[in-house]
C-alpha cells in the first residue's frame, strides 16, 4: 500500500504527460474534441518494471565502448557542480571579510 | 545596408524610454497586482533582507536550479513526450548544460533537435531561461537599492517573482505571438514528415523507396521570445536564429534581434530612474550606445563591404616564423598563390550568412548579440572576416557594451568606480561616486569583480592553446585556431554562448559513436568558467555597493566632479578602452590581427 502511495503521484503525471501532447496536438490541427483518451491500462508493478528497465537501458549505452559511464560520472558531474556552488558561497563571505 | 542596423537601434532607443518607467515602478513596488497574483508573492516574501541574506538566498535559488536542471536532464531517457526516444546526454554535456542554462549563457555543446526531447525544451530550458535571466536583473535592482542608503537591499524571492512574471511573460507573450504569425511552429508534436520535391534526395529505404525527409519541430515559439528577450540565446535548433523554423523571415529577424536590445537598454535608464539621477545614466547610455555603435560599423565596414580573403585572388608570400631548430632561428613558409574563385563578391563575405534576411544582418547580428550577451546567432561566427572577429570578442570582453541585463550595467559600474577613482588620483581628491567617499574596500571589492573576467579567459584559453586539449579540438590550424579557442572562453565567461563553431566541443547524446575528441574537457572547463563568472561579479559588486551605500553623502563642493556630464562620459569611456586593451590586446593581437596580417588562409 505504501509504495503504491508513493507512486500515486508519478502514475497520475505519466498519464497526463501521455495524454497532453496528444491534447495539443489535436488543438493544433482543429480536431478539438472533449472526450479525454481511455486510461491506458497499465498495472503499478508494469510500470515500475518498465521504469527501471528505461533505466537499465539508459545506464547500458549502445556503444559501451566509447560511451561515458553514466554510474561513475553523473556523480562526480554533480559533485563538481555543487563544489563549484559552494565556492560561490564562500566567496560571499569572503567578500564580508575585506 | 545601414538601414537594419539604424532602425534596430532607434526602435530600441524609443522603446527602453517607456520600458525603463515601468521596470523602476515595478522594482520600486509602486505596482498594484491582481489579487491572485498577490497572494503568491505574499508567500514567497520572506521579508527584507541585507546584502549577504539577498546574495545567500540567490545562490540557495542557483542550488534548487541545478538539481532540478541535472535531474530533469538525466530523466530524458524515461520521461514523457520523447517519441523519438532520444537516450541521456553524455554526463560532461549535462553538466555543461545545466550550468549554461542556469548562467543565462546558454553555450550549447549539443545540437538541440538531434540531442533534446520535448520534454527537456519545455521543462528544463524553458524555465531556466525565465529564471536565469531575472537574476541579474534582480541583482541590480539590489545594487540600486543599496546605493541609495537603505539598510535592506529587497527581497530575493520577491524580485524573481516581479521580474518573471510582470516582465519576462508578458512581453514574451507579445514577441510569440509575432513569431507564430511570422511562421515560428508551436506544436507539442515532435517531427513532421514531409515529400520532397526530388525523390529520393533522403536516400532509399530497404524496399528500394525513396525516404520521406523528418523534419523535427516543437514548442519553437514559446522558447523563443525568452531565449531573446533574457538574452540568453540558446537555440531550439542548433542552427540558432539561422535556421528557417528558428528565424523564417526577415520581418521575425528584426523582431529577433530587437527582443535581445530592448531589455540591456531599458536597465540603463531604470538604473538612473530608481537613483533619481536620470541624467547620470542617460550619460552611461551615451557611452554604451557610442560603443555599440562603434562596433557594429566596425563589423559591417570589415566584413560586409569587404570580400571574403580566402576567396580572392592574391600572390604566392614568404613569411618567416621563429624557430629554434632552424639555421638562423627563423623558418621560411611559403604562402601559395590562389587563384581568383569565380564568386562575385561586391556584396562582401557572404561566406555562413542567410541572405534571407539581407546582406548586412549576420554582420550587424554578431555585433549585437555579443554586446547584449545573448548569443544567439544568425550567421557563422567562424566565417567573419579576420578583422570583423574582433568587434564581437571586444563586446564580450569589455561585457559592457549594454551588457546582459543587469549584470552589463554591473560591470560597467566597475569600470566607473575605477575611473572616478584614477581621476581622484590624478587631481589629488578622494574620488567619490553618487556622493560618497569611495574607500579602499570598494575598490579591492570593484578590482576583484572586474579581474575575474580576465582571468577566466585568458586563464583557461592560455592553458587549452597550450596543450592537446585545444590543439586537437580546433578545426583550423594558426591564428584561427587560436582565436576559437580565446573565443570559446570569451564566450562563456562573458555569459554569452555564441561559439566559432568550428572547434570540436559537441559530445551530445552519451551514445554518440563519434564525440568530438576533446568534447570532455571543453565541457568541464567551459563548465566553470561560466559558474565563476557568472556569480563571482555579481556578489562582490553587491558587497561593494551596499558598503558604498552606507557612507554619508559628502557636501557638493566646487571640487566636487560631476557624474552627469559629456567629460564623464569621455572618462568612463576612456577608462573602459584602456582597461579592456591593457587585458586583451595581446590575445587580440596573437588571434585575429595575426590572422589578418598573417599568410591566408588562418593565418599562419
Amino acid at each position: 500500500v505504501a509504495l503504491k502511495l508513493a507512486g500515486a503521484p508519478f502514475a497520475f503525471t505519466r498519464s497526463l504527460f501521455r495524454r497532453l501532447p496528444i491534447g495539443m496536438d489535436r488543438l493544433r490541427r482543429s480536431e478539438i474534441r472533449v472526450r479525454l483518451l481511455k486510461p491506458i491500462p497499465c498495472a503499478f508493478e508494469h510500470r515500475v518494471f518498465r521504469l527501471l528497465e528505461g533505466a537499465r537501458l539508459a545506464l547500458e549505452a549502445p556503444n559501451k565502448e566509447r560511451s561515458m559511464n553514466l554510474v561513475v560520472w553523473l556523480p562526480a558531474m554533480f559533485a563538481l557542480g555543487l563544489a563549484g556552488l559552494g565556492l560561490c558561497y564562500a566567496f560571499v563571505f569572503a567578500c564580508e571579510v575585506i | 545596408m545601414w538601414l537594419l542596423p539604424a532602425l534596430l537601434l532607434a526602435t530600441a532607443i524609443v522603446l527602453s524610454i517607456p520600458l525603463s518607467a515601468y521596470f523602476a515602478w515595478l522594482m520600486d513596488g509602486k505596482y498594484r497586482a491582481p489579487r491572485f497574483l498577490r497572494w503568491f508573492e505574499e508567500q514567497i516574501d520572506t521579508g527584507p533582507q541585507d546584502w549577504k541574506q539577498y546574495v545567500l538566498a540567490m545562490i540557495a535559488f542557483t542550488v534548487a536550479l541545478f538539481i532540478f536542471g541535472f535531474v530533469i536532464l538525466c530523466l530524458q531517457p524515461i520521461a514523457p513526450i520523447n517519441p523519438r526516444g532520444l537516450g541521456a546526454l553524455a554526463p560532461t554535456t549535462i553538466f555543461n548544460t545545466v550550468i549554461s542554462f542556469m548562467t543565462n549563457t546558454n553555450l550549447q555543446h549539443y545540437a538541440g533537435e538531434t540531442a533534446l526531447s520535448n520534454f527537456s525544451q519545455i521543462f528544463f530550458i524553458l524555465p531556466n531561461m525565465f529564471l536565469s535571466a531575472s537574476i541579474g536583473f534582480c541583482a541590480l535592482s539590489a545594487i540600486i537599492r543599496a546605493f541609495r542608503g537603505e539598510a535592506t537591499v529587497g527581497n530575493f524571492f520577491v524580485d524573481m517573482w516581479r521580474v518573471a512574471i510582470y516582465i519576462y511573460v508578458p512581453v514574451s507573450l507579445i514577441f510569440g505571438v509575432i513569431f507564430m504569425h511570422e511562421g515560428m511552429p508551436m506544436t507539442y508534436a515532435s517531427t513532421e514528415v514531409a515529400t520532397t520535391l526530388e525523390p529520393g534526395s533522403m536516400g532509399l529505404d530497404d524496399k528500394g523507396q525513396a525516404k520521406p525527409q523528418t523534419i523535427v519541430v516543437g514548442p519553437v515559439a514559446a522558447v523563443i521570445p525568452i531565449k531573446m528577450l533574457g538574452t540568453n540565446g540558446g537555440g531550439f535548433y542548433g542552427m540558432n536564429s539561422a535556421h528557417p523554423l528558428e528565424n523564417p523571415t526577415a520581418t521575425s529577424n528584426f523582431f529577433t534581434t530587437l527582443a535581445m536590445m530592448i531589455f540591456p537598454f531599458s536597465l540603463v535608464l531604470m538604473y538612473g530612474r530608481m537613483l533619481g539621477r536620470i541624467r547620470h545614466s542617460v550619460v552611461i547610455y551615451g557611452v554604451m550606445l557610442a560603443m555599440m555603435i562603434g562596433l557594429i560599423v566596425w563589423v559591417m565596414v570589415f566584413d560586409t563591404m569587404q570580400p571574403n580573403p580566402g576567396l580572392t585572388a592574391h600572390a604566392g608570400a614568404t613569411y618567416q616564423i621563429a624557430n629554434p631548430s632552424a639555421p638562423n632561428g627563423k623558418l621560411d613558409v611559403l604562402s601559395p598563390a590562389v587563384a581568383g574563385l569565380p564568386v562575385d563578391q561586391h556584396l562582401g563575405n557572404l561566406e555562413g550568412k542567410e541572405l534571407r534576411f539581407g546582406t548586412s544582418a549576420g554582420a550587424a547580428f554578431a555585433a549585437i548579440t555579443t554586446d547584449v550577451t545573448c548569443g544567439a546567432i544568425n550567421a557563422e561566427m567562424d566565417s567573419l572576416n579576420p578583422l570583423a572577429g574582433i568587434s564581437p570578442m571586444i563586446g564580450m570582453w569589455v561585457n559592457c557594451v549594454f551588457g546582459g541585463k543587469g549584470v552589463g550595467m554591473i560591470n560597467l559600474l566597475l569600470f566607473l568606480i575605477v575611473g572616478v577613482f584614477l581621476a581622484g588620483q590624478m587631481v589629488g581628491r578622494t574620488p567619490e561616486y553618487l556622493g560618497r567617499k569611495v574607500g579602499a574596500r570598494e575598490m579591492k571589492l570593484a578590482m576583484l569583480a572586474l579581474l575575474v573576467h580576465p582571468i577566466l579567459i585568458l586563464g583557461p584559453a592560455g592553458l587549452f592553446a597550450a596543450t592537446s586539449w585545444g590543439t586537437t579540438a580546433e578545426s583550423n590550424p594558426g591564428a584561427h585556431g587560436f582565436s576559437q579557442i580565446v573565443y570559446q572562453y570569451s564566450s562563456a565567461s562573458a555569459n554569452n554562448g555564441s561559439a566559432m563553431d568550428g572547434l570540436g566541443v559537441t559530445y551530445g547524446l552519451n551514445d554518440n559513436p563519434n564525440p568530438s575528441p576533446e568534447a570532455v574537457p571543453m565541457d568541464i572547463g567551459t563548465g566553470l568558467v561560466m559558474l565563476f563568472s557568472r556569480y563571482l561579479p555579481i556578489i562582490a559588486p553587491i558587497a561593494m555597493a551596499f558598503s558604498l551605500g552606507r557612507k554619508k553623502v559628502a557636501p557638493v563642493t566646487l571640487g566636487t566632479m560631476s557624474d552627469n556630464t559629456v567629460t564623464f562620459g569621455f572618462l568612463l569611456l576612456g577608462t573602459i578602452a584602456v582597461i579592456g586593451a591593457l587585458l586583451f590586446l595581446p590575445v587580440a593581437a596573437l588571434g585575429p590581427l595575426a590572422e589578418h596580417l598573417g599568410p591566408i588562409p588562418f593565418g599562419g
